[in-house]
């Protein structure tokens, strides 16, 4: 069979348990797309050929003697920069630790996803230090959109999502403090999961701000996003913040539909400072399934405040020793951003942190009697790359990069379960895709995935194909 | 000190032994505003007395 770059992940196990293919032939397929467009694109910052073909020959002899390879037998994927790699130094998208020695283990999730049988090809591009939602990177270049190779990927996990929506890998993985999963998918078109806070563990990943900070899996079909997120999530002790409970399986449910899921639409902060595109979206979803209750959640400017002063003051706090040694060495769109954070005082912190408090009963009392709410993601499509530090959203000035956040940032604050659907074909919007968030209540983000289900389905949501590029 | 000037910058880097090189001070203090612009948004929300920070945060 061809090894084409829009094969879903499903479709590579299925061919390579059924032994139509094999999985260094899938490998060697990812490897030569990647090799053929990722000069234009830069999504990856090292490609792991040695690495990815002996394991890919390994799955092979699994299957040749009458083994199990596992659920992701034979699928490539990627990973953004700051997951650790065994021998290979984890950059988080800087030049300081780029001069650090290699992992010496993989990262938890790293791990599962190759105990799972996938294999993994790479590492991928981001902001330093994940602050950004741009993949602007001074240090290693920008991440070029597969939709327009004018416009950003969105970030930080630009390169993961880029890769993926480009056909390069059928899954990466990403992380998201404010939004860096779900940004740059919707912005490329790609499905992402922001898990809740403490289901997948961050063991071996370079942390941004810690109290905010999670892993998850961006694929292009939910039933593909479903295998990486089970392949993943579950307890683990070397994560101080893992929940200890026990991964509950998705993937199996994705057939239930959505009959007993309450679903609403947020209303207020979230119907907003956004083009009329991001609203569409919404709407669009909103209609498929059904929804006509609004909800309206409280003070969502002032938990959108506190998210970026914790984020700013955690950030700085991780690197202030080399801000106060090297801080040359940072790159200049993020340096004297975690300066100021490092200035923020410690009374201004822990009001931010008290202000969550409250804001999480808040968002709590909403999933009383809803299971599902949505969202836009983004307020735009995808920017120029070297955008005006400025834009003008509803007659009002806002900035470019930043706002990007300004609907995603309120739940990561409360650590629910987000999933970023990808939509295209809207008006005003051109080409260019856009997202919409599924949010769900804490660890139930089976509902989410049932219901991205329901809409693939039914043709309302989907990854579109990125332009061939020669 | 609701719009940090670039001297407060200087004074508050000094004091947590951070070095600014010459002609940094006023790009820090201008972020800085723009956190402490939101910091008096969530700060003048009145809390009860009973909201603790999280000790260790869970959803």
């Amino acid at each position: 069979m061809s090894v084409s770059a829009n094969l879903s992940a499903v479709a590579i196990v299925d061919a390579v348990r059924a032994r139509r293919t094999s999985a260094r032939e899938v490998v060697t397929g990812a490897l030569e797309r990647i090799e053929r467009h990722d000069r234009i694109l830069n999504c990856f910052t090292r490609v792991l050929s040695k690495i990815a073909i002996a394991d890919a020959d390994r799955t092979d002899r699994i299957i040749a003697t009458g083994g199990d390879p596992g659920p992701l037998a034979g699928v490539p994927f990627a990973v953004k920069n700051l997951f650790d790699v065994a021998g290979v130094t984890t950059v988080a998208g800087s030049r300081i630790h780029a001069e650090r020695p290699p992992a010496t283990r993989d990262a938890t999730a790293v791990a599962a996803l190759r105990r799972a049988g996938a294999v993994l090809v790479g590492c991928l591009n981001m902001d330093e230090y994940a602050f950004g939602f741009t993949t602007e990177n001074t240090h290693y270049g920008p991440t070029r959109n597969p939709h327009d190779l004018s416009r950003i990927a969105g970030g930080s996990s630009g390169g993961s999502a880029a890769a993926v929506a480009a056909g390069l890998v059928p899954l990466s993985l990403g992380s998201d403090t404010n939004g860096s999963i779900r940004v740059p998918a919707a912005l490329c078109g790609v499905f992402g999961l922001k898990p809740t806070y403490g289901r997948v563990s961050r063991s071996g990943v370079v942390l941004f701000a810690g109290s905010l900070d999670h892993v998850g899996p961006l694929a292009r079909s939910v039933r593909d996003l479903a295998l990486a997120f089970d392949a993943v999530q579950g307890p683990d002790a070397a994560d101080p913040v893992c929940a200890n409970r026990p991964a509950e399986p998705t993937a199996p449910a994705l057939d239930q539909g959505m009959a007993s899921l309450r679903v609403a639409v947020a209303g207020g902060h979230f119907a907003q400072l956004a083009e009329p595109a991001a609203f569409a979206a919404v709407e669009r979803v909103a209609r498929a399934l059904g929804a006509s209750r609004r909800v309206t959640i409280p003070e969502v400017q002032r938990a959108r405040a506190a998210a970026s002063v914790i984020t700013s003051t955690e950030g700085a706090f991780y690197h202030l020793d080399d801000l106060k040694r090297r801080a040359k060495d940072f790159d200049p769109m993020t340096r004297d951003r975690f300066r100021a954070g490092a200035l923020v005082p410690a009374a201004v912190y822990l009001r931010a942190q008290r202000f969550r408090a409250w804001f999480t009963e808040r968002a709590r009392e909403v999933f009383r009697d809803v299971d599902v709410l949505v969202a836009p993601t983004t307020p735009y499509p995808a920017p120029p790359i070297g955008a005006p530090r400025t834009t003008i959203v509803d007659d009002v000035e806002v900035v470019t990069r930043g706002h990007l956040g300004v609907f995603t940032q309120p739940w990561s604050f409360v650590g629910l379960p987000v999933l970023s659907v990808p939509i295209t074909g809207l008006a005003g919007a051109g080409p260019l895709p856009l997202g919409v968030q599924l949010i769900g209540a804490p660890f139930m983000e089976v509902h989410l995935l049932r219901t991205a289900a329901r809409l693939e389905a039914e043709g309302v949501v989907a990854a579109p194909t990125a332009p061939e590029r020669r | 000190m609701d719009t940090p000037t670039e001297a407060d910058v200087e004074r508050l880097a000094a004091a947590l032994g951070l070095p600014l090189e010459p002609g940094s001070a006023a790009a820090v203090a201008e972020h800085l505003a723009g956190l402490l612009a939101y910091a008096r948004l969530f700060a003048e929300f009145p809390l009860s007395d009973d909201v603790e920070p999280p000790p260790d945060f869970r959803p």
